[in-house]
C-alpha cells in the first residue's frame, strides 16, 4: 500500500471552530420526515449503556446503575441553544417570531425585551419566570397579558436591569424535533453594563449565536466591538449574522448594502454565514437569493445541530463517564475478590481495616476541601493584585499618551474610548490564560491527593500496593481524573468529567480552553467626556490625566467582576464534582461491605468473578471516542 | 488518478451486479480510512422531464469506496439501509439540474469543469502519497470548482458521508468571496 504522508490532510487547519457547511438552495439538506434521527453510533452507544445499567443492577449495584441512567437521560435532554444577540431594536425578537411562525415574543420600536428568554418546545404554550438562581418564580398562560412581564416597560425606575430570566414553551414542532432552544436577549447597548453581563454569560452557555444587524444602520463601531469582544470572545462554536430591516432600504440599494455588510465582515475576518431576515425581502437582483429569508436561518440551525463534531463530543462525554462508573464498579469488585480470597480471621481483619480506612478517607476529605478553598482564595487574591497592577500600568500608559497628545480634548473624544477597549481586551486575554493555568494546576493537585488517598486505602486492605496491579489503582484515581493537564487529551477529559454536559461540549468545541474572562468592555467611556469638553486647553491635560487615574481602576474593576466570580465558580465546581464522586464511591463501598456479610466466601468469590467478567465485556463494547 | 478510478468504477462488475442501471457517479470525495487514502464515490440518478433545467435530481443512494492508488474496493453501501438516512425518501426528487451555480454552463462547459475538478482531485491524491506538488492555487481551484459543481440539494448527504472533505472543498465560501459577492 502507498504510504500516506499526512493522515489529517482533510482536517481543517488552525483553530478548530467547526467549519460550517452552508445552506444554499432551498432544501439543501437532505429532505427528512419525523424527528431528528439519533445517529447510528449514538443509538448503539445508548444501547450499550443501558445494557451496562441493567447488568449493574442485576449485580446488586443500584447506585452505579442509576448513575448511568441519569447520564443517558442527560444526553437525551441535551438541547442546542441559539442565542440571538445585538443592540436594541435590531429585530432580535421579530426574527425569533418569524422562525417560530407566530408572534410569541413582544417586539416594538422601543427597547423591548427585558429578560433573557428561553424559547423551547412544549405541548401547551406557557410562560415561566425564573429567579436568578434558576428556580421557578411563577408560570402564566402565554398571552398578550404575559408580555408585560417580558417587556421593559415593567422595569423598575432605578434603571437597573432586572435579575432572573424567563422561559417560554410553545408547540412549535421544529423546536422539539431538533431539540433547539432560541434565546432572546435584551438589547446590549453600550451603556447597559449589567444587562451586557447577563448577555455575555448567556453567550458562554450557548451553542450558537445569531448576531442581528440592522441594514439601515449596519455594524456601527460599538456593534463591531461588541461582536469582537463578546461574541467571538465567548468562543461560541457556531455563528451567523442576520441582516434585519433590509426592506427599509430603498430597493435599488439593497444589494449594495449587503455587499457593504459582507465586505465589512470580511475585512474583520468574520467568516461566518449571513442571512437576510424576513419572509424573503424583494431584491434588485438574485445575487443574494441563496441567503434571503428567515427560512434559510432555520436550515442553518438544523445543520448546526447535526454537526458531526458536536455529535461526537456528546457521545464522547457519555462514553467517558459511563466507562468511569464501570471502572469504579470494577475496582470495588476486585477489592471484594481479594477479601473473599483471604482466610477466616484474616478476612474479618481486612474488613474491619477497610471500614476504618473509609472513615479516615472521609476525614481526609474535610482537609482537602479546606485546602482547595484556601487555593481558591489565593487565586482570587492573585487575580485582584493582577488587576491592580494592570490598572496602574494602564493609567500610566494612558497619561503618558495624554501628555504627548497636542489636544487633550480630542484625545478624550477620539482616543480614550478606543484605547480603553483595546487595553481591556489585551488584559482580558492575559487573564484568561493565567486563570486557565492556575485552575488547571490546582485541579491537578487535588487529583494527585485523591489518587494517593485511594492508594492508601487499597494498601491498607492488602498490605501493599504491589499486589494490586497498576491499572486498578489508576482506575480508582481516574474516577476523579484531573491529572496531567499538559496533555490536551486529558484536558478534554477535565472538561468532560468535571463539568456538566453542556459546559463540556462548549469547552471541548473551543479546544478545551476555559473561556473565562470575556470582560465587559462597555465602560462608561462616553459618559464623562462631556464634563471635560469645556475646560480650557492648559487645564485640560491635567484634568484628563486625573480623569484617567480615577476612572481606569473603576472600569477595570467593573469589567472584571464577572470574571472574578467565574474564577471562584470554577473552584466550587471542581470541588463539588470531586466530592460527589467521592461520596458515590464511599456509598458503593459500604453497600458492598454490607452485602458481603451474608454470603459464603466461595460463593462470593465465584459471583465476583462472574460480575467482573460481565463488566469487562461491557466495557470493551463501549467505544471510546 | 481519481478520474481513472471513477472510470473503472463505472465499468466494474459490482456496478453491473448491484447498482441499478440508471445510477451514475456523482462527485467523488477523498477520505482517509485506517490510515489509507480512499475515494468515496456516490451514485445517484437523474430523471429528465423534458424541461430545460427541470431534470430531477434524486438523493444519493449507493456509495462505493476504494483505496487509492490501488483501487481496491473496501466498501459498498446502500444508503437506504443506513439508519442515518432512515427518514429520507429515495424515490422522491430532492432538487433539479442545472442548479444555480452552473446555470450559465452548457453541456460542454459543464463537462469540462467536472473533468478539470477530477483531474485536480487526482493531483491532490497524488500529492498525499508521492512527492508531487500541490499548492495554494491548486487548493483554491479545486475548492472553487467542486463547490460550484455540487448539487445543493445533495450537500446534506455529502456532508454526512465525509464531513472533513465536505467542509474543506465542497461547502466553502458560498456566501463570502473576496469581493464580497456571491458566486454566480
Ligand atoms: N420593516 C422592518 N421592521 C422590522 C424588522 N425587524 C424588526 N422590525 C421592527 O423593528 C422594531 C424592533 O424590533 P424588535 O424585534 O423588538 O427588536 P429587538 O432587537 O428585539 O429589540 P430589543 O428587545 O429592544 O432589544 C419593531 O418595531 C419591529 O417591528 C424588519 O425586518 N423589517
Ligand atoms: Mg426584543
Amino acid at each position: 500500500m502507498a504510504k500516506i504522508k499526512n493522515k489529517d490532510f482533510l482536517k481543517p487547519s488552525g483553530q478548530c471552530s467547526p467549519q460550517e457547511p452552508r445552506s444554499t438552495e432551498k432544501g439543501s439538506s437532505a429532505p427528512r420526515k419525523g424527528p431528528a434521527p439519533v445517529s447510528a453510533e449514538r443509538a448503539e452507544l445508548l444501547r450499550k449503556c443501558s445494557e451496562a445499567a441493567t447488568a449493574l443492577r442485576e449485580l446488586g449495584m443500584k447506585g452505579p446503575a442509576h448513575r448511568i441512567e441519569s447520564l443517558m437521560a442527560k444526553t437525551r435532554d441535551e438541547r442546542f441553544t441559539v442565542a440571538f444577540v445585538g443592540e436594541f431594536s435590531r429585530g432580535k425578537s421579530t426574527l425569533i417570531n418569524s422562525l417560530l411562525g407566530a408572534d410569541v415574543l413582544p417586539a416594538s420600536a422601543l427597547p423591548t425585551t427585558a429578560l433573557i428568554t428561553r424559547v423551547g418546545y412544549g405541548r401547551t404554550p406557557l410562560l415561566i419566570t425564573l429567579n436568578p438562581d434558576g428556580s421557578r418564580e411563577g408560570s402564566y398562560p402565554l398571552d398578550k397579558e404575559a408580555w408585560k412581564i417580558l417587556k421593559i416597560d415593567n422595569f423598575n425606575s432605578s434603571g437597573d436591569s432586572r435579575e432572573g430570566s424567563a422561559a417560554i414553551k410553545v408547540p412549535v414542532k421544529w423546536l422539539g424535533q431538533y431539540g433547539v432552544i432560541l434565546l432572546d436577549t435584551p438589547g446590549a447597548g453600550d451603556l447597559q453594563e449589567g444587562r451586557m453581563k447577563s448577555v455575555a454569560r448567556a453567550l458562554l452557555a450557548s451553542d450558537a449565536a445569531v448576531i442581528t444587524v440592522d441594514a439601515t444602520q449596519p455594524l456601527s463601531l460599538s456593534e463591531q466591538s461588541f461582536v469582537q469582544q463578546k461574541v467571538l470572545g465567548a468562543r461560541t462554536p457556531f455563528l451567523a449574522v442576520a441582516v434585519t430591516k433590509l426592506d427599509l432600504v430603498p430597493l435599488p440599494e439593497r444589494d449594495r448594502q449587503m455587499d457593504y455588510i459582507v465586505k465589512l465582515m470580511r475585512s474583520r475576518k468574520w467568516n461566518f454565514p449571513v442571512v437576510i431576515a424576513g419572509a424573503g425581502v424583494q431584491m434588485p437582483s438574485d445575487k443574494y437569493n441563496n441567503v434571503n429569508g428567515s427560512a434559510r436561518l432555520r436550515v442553518l440551525i438544523e445543520e448546526w445541530t447535526e454537526n458531526p463534531r458536536r455529535e461526537a463530543l456528546v457521545s464522547g462525554w457519555l462514553a467517558a463517564n459511563v466507562t468511569q462508573v464501570l471502572d469504579m464498579a470494577e475496582s470495588l469488585l476486585a477489592d471484594r475478590k481479594k477479601i473473599a480470597g483471604a482466610k477466616g480471621e484474616e478476612q474479618l481483619r481486612l474488613r474491619e481495616r477497610r471500614l476504618e480506612a473509609l472513615a479516615e478517607l472521609q476525614k481526609g476529605w474535610g482537609e482537602l476541601r479546606e485546602e482547595m478553598t484556601r487555593r481558591c482564595e489565593a487565586a482570587t487574591a492573585e487575580f485582584d493584585s493582577k488587576l491592580k497592577q494592570a490598572a496602574e500600568s494602564m493609567t500610566e500608559r494612558l497619561q503618558h499618551e495624554v501628555d504627548r497628545f497636542p489636544e487633550p480634548k480630542r484625545w478624550v473624544e477620539k482616543e480614550y474610548n478606543f484605547r480603553v477597549r483595546g487595553e481591556l481586551s489585551a488584559l482580558s486575554q492575559a487573564l484568561d490564560a493565567w486563570a486557565s493555568r492556575t485552575v488547571a494546576r490546582d485541579q491537578a493537585w487535588l487529583n494527585g491527593r485523591l489518587q494517593r488517598q485511594f492508594r492508601t486505602i487499597l494498601s491498607v486492605e492488602t498490605g501493599s500496593i504491589g499486589q494490586f496491579d497498576d491499572s486498578l489503582a489508576y482506575t480508582s484515581g481516574e474516577s476523579l481524573d484531573l491529572e496531567d493537564l499538559r496533555q490536551s487529551q486529558k484536558r478534554a477529559n477535565v472538561a468532560t468529567m468535571a463539568l456538566g454536559l453542556g459546559a463540556a461540549v462548549a469547552l471541548a468545541s473551543v479546544g478545551g480552553f476555559i473561556p473565562l474572562a470575556t470582560m465587559g468592555v462597555s465602560g462608561g467611556a462616553g459618559l464623562w467626556s462631556r464634563s471635560v469638553f469645556e475646560k480650557k486647553i492648559e487645564r485640560q491635560r491635567e484634568e484628563v490625566c486625573r480623569l484617567v487615574a480615577g476612572e481606569v481602576p473603576r472600569i477595570i474593576r467593573e469589567a472584571s467582576s464577572d470574571s472574578r466570580s467565574r474564577l471562584r465558580g470554577m473552584y466550587a465546581e471542581i470541588l463539588a464534582e470531586a466530592m460527589r464522586r467521592e461520596q458515590e464511591w464511599l456509598a458503593m463501598q459500604r453497600d458492598m461491605i454490607s452485602s458481603e456479610r451474608d454470603t459464603s466466601a466461595d460463593e462470593l468469590s465465584a459471583k465476583t468473578d462472574e460480575a467482573l467478567r460481565r463488566i469487562a465485556a461491557i466495557k470493551r463494547a463501549i467505544p471510546q471516542v | 488518478m481519481v478520474m481513472e478510478a471513477v472510470d473503472e468504477a463505472k465499468k466494474s462488475t459490482l456496478r453491473r451486479q448491484h447498482i441499478p442501471m440508471e445510477y451514475v457517479p456523482g462527485l467523488p470525495m477523498l477520505s482517509v480510512r485506517g490510515g489509507e487514502l480512499c475515494m468515496i464515490l456516490p451514485w445517484l440518478r437523474y430523471r429528465a422531464t423534458g424541461k430545460v433545467d427541470g431534470t430531477l435530481v434524486f438523493p444519493v443512494r449507493y456509495i462505493t469506496v476504494c483505496t487509492l492508488p490501488e483501487r481496491m474496493l473496501v466498501e459498498f453501501r446502500d444508503l437506504a439501509y443506513d439508519p442515518h438516512f432512515a427518514g429520507l425518501d429515495f424515490g422522491r426528487a430532492c432538487g433539479t439540474f442545472r442548479h444555480e451555480a452552473v446555470k450559465d454552463l452548457d453541456r460542454k462547459a459543464y463537462m469540462s469543469l467536472r473533468e478539470n475538478a477530477l483531474t485536480l482531485m487526482g493531483r491532490l491524491a497524488s500529492a498525499q502519497i508521492s512527492d508531487s506538488t500541490w499548492g495554494d492555487t491548486d487548493e483554491k481551484a479545486l475548492r472553487e470548482s467542486l463547490s460550484r459543481l455540487i448539487e445543493p440539494s445533495l450537500s446534506g448527504i455529502y456532508r454526512h458521508l465525509e464531513p472533513d472533505f465536505y467542509n474543506k472543498y465542497l461547502s466553502v465560501e458560498k456566501y463570502l468571496t473576496d469581493d464580497g459577492q456571491n458566486k454566480e
